[in-house]
């Protein structure tokens, strides 16, 4: 049952001076890039950019013209193409299922081609499922049953079914509404970490690019024009049409000038007034949060988390005293203070009553 | 292979002048018939099903079934035959004209209703005209469908090409046969021709862009 | 009255006659639409081929195969053969070649093998478009094995000549009825069976 990979960990993927022509059109120009294994790297540009058709060098979707593509070490055009393909994952924009299967024979199709057995097989589907947070029921349905966000999370989980160590993805939640896009952003965000692997993604939207990316590579006319990590980017940009790109400008200008009521989170569900820790603990409990924000008759009395309240003796034991800052506050140096103290809370406070929440990483994407 | 000696002894000549002549007046019969059965049947869209199934259902039958079914009613000759073509040719005419009627696109009928025009006028300035592509591919099929039934019509006293070819089975004669039945198929092809060219014109003229 | 072994015995040639060379035009027509797949010149030639001899009368057809096979079964057969051939060759080729270009694209990235693809892809697409090409050239066979009674072939035809040159009322329709009931079985039967064949999803093809 154990399918022969052609590689068990991606090294590295490196792809030497990588050219394409159509006819008298570039599409891709030269391109030389390196990914590392275990990064997700952002393949982004506009559109005619030479992104996808670079990303399809990589699992011979299309043969380059000039250059050379090599996994760990070794050149691509050595392997069999369709052992290949078998050890990348593939997910596309159109999402691609085959209509006239099931769920279940969609995500199985290469595991039973590759001969497994109808028992493995049926465990495998459960657990791809389970790790694209739908339900186990679906494996009976067919795609026209499903709306685009489910398709997709379908078409993920065919990709990953034998498990490939490197995965390719093209504009995969493109065709979605910008609600479902960001819904299914987050949600891969957390599959990211459990999987682990080296995910090739391209996208034409910076934002994306920014909450997805371990590192960003930006393509125009089918040329590199700048790849690193998302801070290189934002602090060192290559050029004119990097800094718009990642509107770079506008970023700093906008730390300057904003206050700490522009960014603070509503404050509202972690407010309580309790004397016990029982009662407190509960209280977290059915709200299903993880830290809480102590006042009496309004007033602020101090925060606490879940850890440190299971850790103390009583309520008092656990209290601690929070930064505390006013609305009006420059953002910068609030966050500057944050850094610090090593908090990863602040409360905002007029006149000795919580009005908001500053955290940390909350700030930071938003910002992006 | 004495082609001179074959068009003469079989009389192609006048052959041929009987089968075009029973395939312009049959053809132009399932033409007028086609197109306002396809006219009526969308003025009452609640019949279409029924008459189409009907339709299919008459050309399923083995032609040459139906020529003799034909005969008690019509005795033998070019009358039976020309009858025959027309019951096989309507159906694609017919089923294209009430297709290209109903389904221009609603755009199109919005905005010749928006600037004023009646039903009656818009059947006739918009629905019309955008459906003669598909009319006229129903034809093309018409013209094929109506040569293959004039040629059978040689075997029940018709004349046209039909009659030689069966004189050829007849008497075994490869020549008869081989000339009879390439220049039968030469004159379909360039039939079917020249249907293919006013279909491509038309869709030029009035198809979507 | 024609004797009613004389009809059964007509009928069983008619069906064998039909049938064969169905089957036969269904085992070369597949192949060479999925042949078709590989080159797009090989696709219009072929289809231009049969766009052309499906313009050419039957009877023509027919009597053309004299010369070349003589007369009797087997040149009735191969004259069938000729004409069910293109219907479904044309219709399985379309059906075949007419998958969204995405849902290709996805296969071949996954790691599917091209025949692969046509096996699990391609050919579920094609379903509704193969049967209606069979249908049709079932129809077709049927209709034309009554012609071929002139080249030698037996069956209904044999009856509906023998009643055209005698003036026999009865053998005409002895050989007739016969056959028309057997064209809307086949219509009737092939519908049905293409709805079953259908898997969910493909719908209207």
């Amino acid at each position: 049952m154990v399918i022969e990979m052609l590689f068990r960990r991606i090294e590295t993927v490196e792809l030497r001076d990588v050219t394409k022509r159509y006819g008298d059109f570039t599409a891709v120009d030269h391109v030389n890039l390196e990914i590392i294994g275990g990064e997700l790297l952002i393949l982004i540009g506009p559109s005619g950019s030479g992104k996808t058709t670079l990303l399809r060098t990589i699992n011979r979707l299309v043969e380059p013209d000039e250059g050379e593509v090599f996994i760990n070490g070794r050149n691509i055009k050595e392997f069999d193409v369709v052992k290949l393909r078998r050890s990348i994952g593939y997910v596309i924009q159109q999402i691609g299922l085959f209509p006239h299967m099931t769920v279940k024979d969609n995500i199985g199709l290469l595991l039973k081609l590759e001969g497994w057995s109808e028992e493995e097989i049926d465990k495998r589907v459960k657990e791809l499922l389970h790790l694209v947070a739908l339900p186990e029921d679906f494996v009976t349905r067919y795609p026209h049953q499903l709306s685009g966000g489910q398709q997709q999370r379908v078409g993920l989980a065919r990709a990953l079914a034998l498990n490939p160590p490197l995965l390719l993805m093209d504009e995969p939640f493109g065709a979605l509404d910008p609600i479902l896009r960001k819904q299914l952003q987050e949600e891969f965000l957390r599959i990211k970490e459990v999987l682990g692997r080296t995910i090739v993604f391209v996208t034409h939207d910076i934002e994306e690019a920014f909450k997805l990316g371990d590192r960003i590579a930006i393509m125009r006319d089918g040329r590199l024009v700048q790849v690193g990590y998302p801070d290189e980017l934002v602090l060192n940009p290559a050029d004119e049409f990097v800094a718009k790109l990642v509107n770079a400008d506008k970023k700093f200008k906008h730390l300057d000038t904003l206050k700490v009521k522009d960014l603070m989170v509503d404050v509202e569900k972690y407010i309580v007034e309790v004397q016990r820790k029982d009662e407190l603990l509960q209280w977290m409990r059915d709200k299903n949060i993880e830290f809480a924000v102590i006042v009496e008759k309004g007033a602020l009395k101090g925060v606490t988390d879940l850890k440190s309240l299971l850790k103390s003796q009583d309520l008092e034991e656990a209290l601690m005293e929070p930064l505390v800052f006013s609305p009006g506050d420059s953002l910068a140096s609030a966050l500057a203070e944050m850094k610090r103290r090593n908090a990863f809370l602040g409360v905002v406070v007029e006149r000795e009553k919580p009005v908001g929440i500053l955290l940390a990483n909350e700030v930071l994407l938003k910002l992006l | 292979m004495d082609i001179r000696w074959v068009w003469e002894s079989q009389n192609l000549a006048q052959r041929t002048l009987e089968h075009l002549r029973m395939f312009g007046i049959a053809l132009a019969l399932s033409v007028v018939i086609g197109v306002l059965l396809g006219l009526y049947l969308y003025r009452r869209p609640k019949l279409a099903p029924i008459a189409f199934n009907v339709l299919n259902i008459l050309e399923t039958v083995p032609t040459l079934a139906l020529l003799v079914l034909l005969l008690p009613l019509l005795s033998l000759g070019e009358k039976p035959t020309i009858a025959a073509s027309v019951i096989y040719s309507i159906l694609p005419i017919a089923r294209n004209t009430y297709t290209g009627l109903t389904s221009v696109e609603r755009s199109y009928i919005e905005v010749a209703k928006a600037i004023g025009l009646s039903e009656r006028e818009v059947l006739l300035k918009v629905r019309f005209p955008l459906a003669l592509p598909l009319i006229a591919a129903g034809v093309r099929i018409a013209v094929v469908f109506t040569m293959g039934v004039v040629t059978l019509g040689g075997l029940i006293a018709a004349g046209g090409l039909g009659a030689p070819i069966q004189t050829g089975i007849h008497l075994y004669d490869r020549d008869i046969i081989i000339v009879t039945g390439l220049w039968v198929g030469a004159l379909a092809l360039i039939l079917d021709g020249v249907a293919a060219l006013i279909e491509r014109y038309l869709r030029d003229r009035y198809g979507r862009r | 009255m024609v004797g009613v072994e004389r009809v059964l015995g007509a009928f069983g040639e008619h069906l064998v006659l039909t049938y064969a060379s169905l089957f036969l035009s269904i085992a070369v027509g597949i192949p060479l639409a999925i042949l078709s797949l590989k080159s797009k010149r090989l696709a219009s030639f072929i289809m231009g081929f049969a766009n052309l001899v499906q313009a050419i009368p039957s009877f023509a057809v027919v009597a053309i195969v004299v010369p070349l096979l003589g007369i009797g079964f087997t040149p009735a057969v191969f004259a069938i053969f000729l004409r069910a051939l293109l219907p479904i060759v044309k219709n399985t080729y379309v059906g075949l070649s007419e998958v969204d270009e995405a849902m290709i694209d996805a296969a071949r990235g996954i790691g599917l093998t091209e025949w692969e693809i046509i096996r699990y892809v391609r050919f579920p697409h094609a379903y509704p478009a193969m049967f209606a090409g069979i249908k049709f050239a079932a129809v077709l066979a049927n209709s034309i094995a009554i012609l071929t009674a002139i080249i030698g072939s037996e069956g209904l035809g044999s009856l509906v000549f023998e009643g055209l040159a005698s003036f026999n009322t009865d053998k005409i329709l002895a050989g007739s009825i016969p056959a028309i009931l057997m064209a809307v079985f086949i219509d009737i039967s092939f519908s049905y069976l293409e709805k079953r064949v259908t898997p969910e999803g493909i719908g209207g093809g």
